[in-house]
């Protein structure tokens, strides 16, 4: 049985269409995320599954039960908020038993539990303080540590790691997946951050303004997107504009390249190089037989940390470069390079798909 | 001279106009009328040269009448605040909801507190006089005798409560409602996922994350529930008898009709002295609060 369906949802806020025609599965254990900007509709869907909003139309099924007119409380479902949503008169431990305290359930058994998933997200020992004394990712693992108090079937978690800092912020990505996987609870992730998405996720839903764009595995999101905005989107790219000649060959400015995943066969077209995807080197010795080659002049070299990201100016365009650190032996600004690609990496779509 | 003291200079010169006119109408009147109270200063004498000490307190403190008045005076605010912040509370809540006609009932709920205490005095002492009034008309159309609203001792002294909290409990549902309103949502909707009833709701979120504008709220209408002083003018004079005899009100006639403004003074700080204390005290309570965090 699936343990999440959504069916068609559509969810508008006056004339403002947040949600248009979501479907998603969600195997059980399964933890998938929804991507997209600010105000493509992610915590509209979210809040639809938790019971939150009133879908206009559609179902929600929750291991199989069509839950559209159930109230929240008893879905079965646990949500963590961004903003922590802790009540800040009650310590640590009372915020983890608020569920069970409601549900009146004998105090020994409240303690054993609080105990057990303090433990669970490590923070033993903090029970008696106050969400006012805590550190921002403390705060979220009592919200987490809340959410699944009262064993939910299934985990919302919406943008539970954008206030936090970056250092805390990867650790909790880790942490929050191990857990999920520990445990094996569905679980539905909302954030606008790609990286935390592809790092987390069994499978990634890209929306864009309440239209899902594309439902792929984090790999698949990445190494073939559907469309210019999920290449745009998730991961970075540099976008050439050009034109298609019989499905083979594309033309930009006065460069010819052979492709060979194209959707296009003749016309305007948009091809999309990932910076990994490119090579750069100084002499055109060093380039394979049957690589995509273009002369370019270097205008930024970005050290950043793993990899080394470099800036070609090719025919008046940016192109980005990106190499692993230890690959790299020195280009400078002003250098004159030659970069290469093979023609099994670039994407071309149709001219009209924007990025945006 | 330094950048830091030109600066302070300059902040110095901006808010001394404010500050010479608040002194000229705040501590001025207020240095003068503490003076008076440690001398025998009189409208018939009305001259600094017999030095008191402390006689006017203790006049004050030996007069009955001050005791009742200290007395009508705390059963008055206790009162008047305790049934404003209940029923307000109440009012505020049913209004923190979806409901249509709001602006319409917050229009009503406006008027009474932009009018002057006169004219509600005087519109209210229209309806509860005992034979022209409509509120004993009404009475008399179910069969209830007419009540003698403001004339009897102890109906009198209901009659102006009611009539205050008719005035003033707009503004406790007012300030209540912005504190209700601005609370963050996603702790109720954590308790609404976790199961909690509404009554559940109100006592473990609403009213923890309420206290400091509940405190604010209570303290506002303290201060001014004590200065009441035109309502009684109007209604009853601090009759019948002394029985609404508030201590603003005892003042107002230890001066202007005992003219013993030495005494009066005297009366006032004490006044001051127990609101003092009591707003201390429930900043106290407020200070004490730990920092809410949104
Ligand atoms: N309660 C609401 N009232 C009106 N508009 C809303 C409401 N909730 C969301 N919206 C609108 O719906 C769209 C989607 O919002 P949301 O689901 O919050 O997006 P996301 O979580 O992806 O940033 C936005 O345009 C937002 O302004
Ligand atoms: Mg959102």
């Amino acid at each position: 049985m699936k343990a999440l369906v959504v069916k068609d949802l559509h969810k508008s806020f006056g004339n403002v269409r947040a949600v248009v025609g979501f479907t998603l599965e969600m195997e059980e254990g399964e933890f998938v995320t929804l991507l997209g900007p600010s105000g493509c509709g992610k915590t509209t869907v979210l809040r639809t599954v938790a019971g939150f909003e009133k879908a206009d139309k559609g179902e929600i099924y929750i291991f199989g039960k069509l839950s559209n007119d159930i109230p929240p409380e008893k879905r079965d479902v646990g949500m963590v908020f961004q903003n922590y949503a802790l009540f800040p008169n009650m310590t640590v431990a009372q915020n983890i038993a608020f569920s069970m305290m409601i549900r009146k359930e004998p105090q020994d058994k409240i303690k054993k539990r609080v105990g057990e998933l303090l433990e669970l997200v490590q923070l033993s020992g903090l029970e008696n303080r106050y969400p006012h004394q805590l550190s921002g990712g403390q705060m979220q693992r009592v919200a987490l540590a809340r959410a699944l108090a009262k064993n939910p079937k299934i985990l919302l978690l919406d943008e539970p790691l954008s206030a936090l800092d970056a250092k805390v912020r990867q650790q909790l990505r880790g942490e929050i997946r191990k857990l999920q996987m520990k445990l094996g609870i569905t679980t539905l992730f909302v954030t606008h951050d790609q990286e935390e998405a592809l790092t987390m996720s069994d499978r990634i839903v890209v929306m864009k303004d309440g239209v899902i764009q594309q439902i792929g595995s984090p790999r698949q999101i990445y190494d073939d997107p559907i469309n210019p905005f999920v290449a745009h989107f998730v991961g970075t790219s540099s976008f050439l504009e050009g034109e298609m000649l019989d499905g083979k060959i594309f033309i930009w400015k006065d460069e010819r390249f052979e492709v060979r995943k194209s959707k296009v066969k003749n016309g305007k077209a948009l091809m999309v190089l990932r910076p990994t995807h490119l090579k750069m080197v100084k002499d055109e010795e060093n380039v394979p037989d049957g690589s995509n080659v273009m002369k370019g002049r270097v205008s930024l070299v970005t050290f950043l940390g793993s990899v080394v990201r470099v800036h070609v100016m090719i025919k008046e365009e940016e192109i980005l470069v990106e190499m692993p650190s230890e690959d790299f032996w020195g280009f400078k600004e002003g250098d004159e390079v030659i970069v290469y690609f093979s023609p099994d990496f670039p994407l071309v779509f149709p001219k009209e798909q924007n990025i945006q | 001279m330094s950048l830091r003291r030109r600066e302070r200079l300059t902040g110095w010169v901006f808010a001394l106009p404010s500050l010479i006119t608040l002194g000229a109408v705040i501590a001025v009147p207020l240095g003068f009328s503490l003076s008076v109270s440690f001398f025998a200063y009189t409208f018939i004498n009305p001259s600094f040269s017999v030095f008191l000490g402390f006689e006017n307190y203790m006049n004050a403190f030996s007069d009955p009448y001050f005791w009742n008045s200290l007395w009508v005076t705390l059963k008055f605010v206790v009162l008047v605040v305790s049934i404003e912040f209940t029923l307000g509370f109440i009012v505020a809540l049913m209004l923190n909801r979806d409901i249509r006609f709001k602006g319409v009932y917050y229009t009503i709920l406006t008027m009474p507190m932009v009018m002057s205490p006169v004219a509600v005095g005087l519109i209210w002492k229209m309806l509860l006089h005992p034979d022209l009034g409509v509120l004993n008309y009404f009475l008399g159309l179910i069969g209830i005798e007419p009540i003698n609203w403001l004339g009897d001792p102890t109906m009198a002294f209901w009659s102006v409560l009611m009539v205050d909290v008719w005035q003033q409990i707009s503004f406790m549902i007012l300030l209540l409602l912005a504190g209700l309103v601005s609370l963050p949502k996603e702790p109720f909707e954590a308790a609404t996922i976790d199961g909690a009833s509404e009554f559940q709701k109100l006592f473990y979120i609403t009213i923890p994350l309420m206290k400091p504008v509940i405190l604010a709220a209570v303290v506002i209408r303290t201060i001014f529930a004590f200065r009441t002083y035109d309502l009684i003018y109007v209604l009853t004079r601090g009759g019948p008898g002394v029985s609404t005899d508030v201590l603003s009100y005892f003042i107002y006639r230890k001066t202007f009709m005992g003219l013993n403004l030495a005494e009066a003074a005297a009366t006032s700080y004490v006044l001051l002295g127990v609101v003092l204390l009591l707003v201390v005290f429930m900043f106290k309570i407020i200070t004490s609060e730990r920092k809410v965090v949104g």
